[in-house]
């Protein structure tokens, strides 16, 4: 049995902690140019091609960057946790310190001089200490610190068999940092620190390169954070993100779209009767219904990473801190929000980097109503419905106005959160601005395709499931319609009996037991409704409807007495409703497990799904 | 509050005074330290927020975290 050695990645926000991980375990998780984008650690083994002994096998785990060792975030908390960690047993702790930064990480390594924990130092964005000809004296820093030190450079990944070469020191396997002294911070102490580090770099005749560093972001910032240039530069760049999301997929989907009809054309020849159907209008369906959308999320996801890549996301969070205290919130609260409108999942995780308690609250309460990936599939249906899907511009621009709507919502619903709730804690903003870096066209684009790949692997199972399920909920039983004609299985389906029991609730809303059953359904997540529907509306067509798509389908939908289900009314407040109702559990979930209260989480999710279901009802009969 | 500083202009920080400890130590943590120069490099978001460089760092405070800096 080889000897097992933890070590724990630790360092400053955007460090490199992350970027170094990856490399190091073959990992692909996200790396971004903003502090405080790893919240939680993540734990991998290193690759077998970097092993060089088997005699000790190494993990590395990689934390939320920490300012020092004493935090004041939940961020931090958890790196600091993970260090104390009993059972997760760190043996050493490789600081990682920005070369770029060394004169102010530098007191790192005195905290943990101080704490007792074994440590090794690796030095990150070196690239750009050579680029501007100062490359740092390894031996000198190792020979004055008198701790080993690796340099490491992420782009290419340079410098991992040093790295790691480092670790295969079996004893370093036998000792463990718990019990390392995290003193309380006290001020007297931190400025001794600071002498010693000035000392430090007195011995390294360290001299820095500011303006050559520096010169070229400060440059970019004097266009970017221009009083009135730096505002329409967010909004255009917003914009662009937004409307693209529509605008730049629409072909792409078209494709999808018919690739998936000639298949289930192709099932249906090839493979006659129930099974066939069960294959095309069940499964190929709800997947198809889904996949569509695929061209969007990887838009959606490549923009927002390459916003995220290039360092001018902590320029937005710091240019409307002022507009965002208004509702009560700080400019620190943008990344999560920002992130909110992928996924409300890691969105509300990533608000640990908030260190006010109210202001997290209020951000972890809105953004489960920013418009995520999920809700695309359903709004781009329902805009398709009512604007007709070959006009791209108008939807694209519809779908800007739900982006921006979702916005207000959500800035309304913090702004009344915000006068009831008491705090006498103000918002903190205290952000460190990365050097700006070119995105990589590569990485955007493997992240983009990443991201889809996900959220078809985390949709794909529950769509499947859910898919089964309702397409013989619609198609059984048959024994006592024998042969006959689809809809009359339909209509006497398991489906249609339950349908029938919840019509009541929806038919306030204008819509029938089907559309009722597409909503229920997206409980488990949102974009399951459109495969739902998808897979109720194939059933349940008519004969000479069924060989049309979904929107077709829709528009000839009728209730018994031959009222239209989808009118003006009941689209508008079908999208109103999927704007307000937190439908999806997993988010129910995530606010439970980040707020520490059921009571918070039960009230959003009842409070959100009663004021949509109210709006929805309002709506159509508005529109009526 | 009243905070004296223009922009483009460099000042040696004299004292940090704040009621909240947590406000000076995360101060320190981004390496601010008495007789450190630091450079305003930008008013931004309505006057409200000062884009400071220092030590080679570039570091974004709000009004009130920049009025704990006496120059």
């Amino acid at each position: 049995m080889p000897e097992i050695l933890n070590v724990a990645l630790v360092g400053y926000p955007n460090s490199g902690k992350t970027t170094l991980y990856n490399w190091l375990t073959g990992s692909k998780y996200k790396t971004v140019n903003y502090p405080g984008s790893t919240v939680e650690y993540s734990k991998g083994r290193v690759i077998p091609n970097l092993a060089k002994t088997d005699q000790v096998e190494i993990n590395f785990i990689d934390t939320p960057g920490v300012y020092s060792l004493h935090p004041q975030s939940a961020d931090e908390q958890v790196t600091i946790n993970v260090l104390k960690n009993a059972k997760l047993k760190v043996n050493v702790v490789l600081l990682v310190l920005d070369i770029t930064q060394i004169s102010r990480q530098l007191h790192l390594v005195k905290q943990l001089k101080d704490s007792g924990m074994p440590f090794k130092i690796v030095l990150t964005m070196t690239d750009i200490m050579i680029k501007n000809k100062q490359p740092m004296d390894l031996q000198k820093l190792q020979d004055v610190l008198k701790v080993d030190a690796v340099g490491f450079e992420g782009i290419f990944g340079k410098g991992l068999p040093e790295i790691v070469q480092i670790f295969n020191d079996e004893k370093l396997a036998h000792t463990f940092v718990s019990g390392a002294n995290f003193a309380v911070w006290n001020e007297p102490k931190h400025i001794e620190n600071n002498v010693w580090v000035q000392d430090t770099l007195n011995q390294l005749k360290y001299v820095r390169a500011d303006e050559k560093i520096l010169g070229p972001t400060i440059a970019v910032d004097r266009l970017l954070l221009h009083p009135f240039f730096g505002f329409v530069f967010f909004f255009l760049s917003m914009t662009i993100l937004f409307s693209s999301v529509y605008l730049l997929a629409a072909p792409f989907m078209d494709w999808t779209e018919a690739g998936f009809a000639i298949t289930g054309t192709f099932i249906k020849t090839q493979i006659p009767g129930l099974v066939g159907d069960f294959f095309a209008d069940g499964i190929l369906a709800a997947v198809g219904g889904v996949a569509v959308f695929l061209p969007q999320i990887f838009i959606l996801f490549s923009l927002m990473y390459l916003l995220e890549s290039s360092g001018y996301l902590a320029r937005v969070a710091a240019l409307i801190d002022k507009p965002m205290s208004v509702i009560g919130l700080g400019g620190r609260s943008f990344v999560p929000m920002l992130s909110g409108f992928g996924c409300a999942i890691p969105a509300i995780i990533a608000t640990r980097n908030i260190s006010s308690r109210k202001e997290k609250f209020l951000a972890q309460s809105l953004i489960p109503l920013l418009l995520c990936s999920a809700r695309i599939p359903v709004y781009s249906l329902m805009l398709a419905f009512l604007i007709g899907k070959d006009n791209y511009l108008l939807t694209g621009f519809y779908m800007s106005v739900l982006y921006f709507l979702s916005i207000l919502v959500s800035a309304i619903v913090s702004g009344i959160l915000s006068k009831l709730i008491y705090s006498d804690e103000k918002p903190k903003l205290m952000m460190d601005f990365p050097l700006y870096r070119r995105p990589k066209l590569k990485i955007i684009l493997t992240y983009g395709f990443d991201r889809s790949k996900s959220f078809l692997k985390e949709a794909g199972p529950i769509i499947f499931v859910l898919s089964v399920v309702i397409w013989f909920a619609t198609n059984f039983p048959r024994h006592d319609v024998d042969g006959a004609k689809i809809t009359k299985i339909a209509e006497h389906s398991y489906a249609a009996q339950l349908g029938q029991a919840i019509e009541p609730v929806f038919k306030p809303m204008g819509l029938d037991w089907r559309a009722g059953f597409g909503i229920i359904s997206a409980f488990a997540a949102r974009e399951v409704f459109v495969s739902s529907l998808a897979v109720i509306f194939n059933a349940t067509g008519d004969e000479d409807v069924q060989e049309q798509g979904l929107l077709q389908k829709m528009k000839t939908a009728t209730f018994p007495d031959g009222k239209p289900v989808f009118t003006l009314g009941s689209s508008l407040g079908l999208i109103v409703f999927f704007m307000i109702a937190l439908q999806c559990l997993a988010t129910f979930a995530i606010i439970r497990k980040e707020t520490g209260s059921l009571t918070a989480a039960v009230a959003q999710l009842s409070i959100s799904n009663v004021v949509a279901y109210a709006l929805a009802v309002g709506i159509n009969h508005l529109f009526s | 509050m009243q905070i004296k500083v223009a922009s483009d202009q460099s000042y040696p920080l004299k004292e940090i005074v704040s009621q909240d400890p947590q406000v000076i130590q995360r101060l320190r943590d981004l390496g601010i330290f008495e007789g450190t120069l630091i450079k305003v490099i930008n008013i931004i978001s309505f006057k409200s927020v000062y884009v400071l460089q220092f030590n080679g760092s570039m570091v974004a405070l709000n009004k009130a975290e920049m009025s704990c800096l006496k120059f």
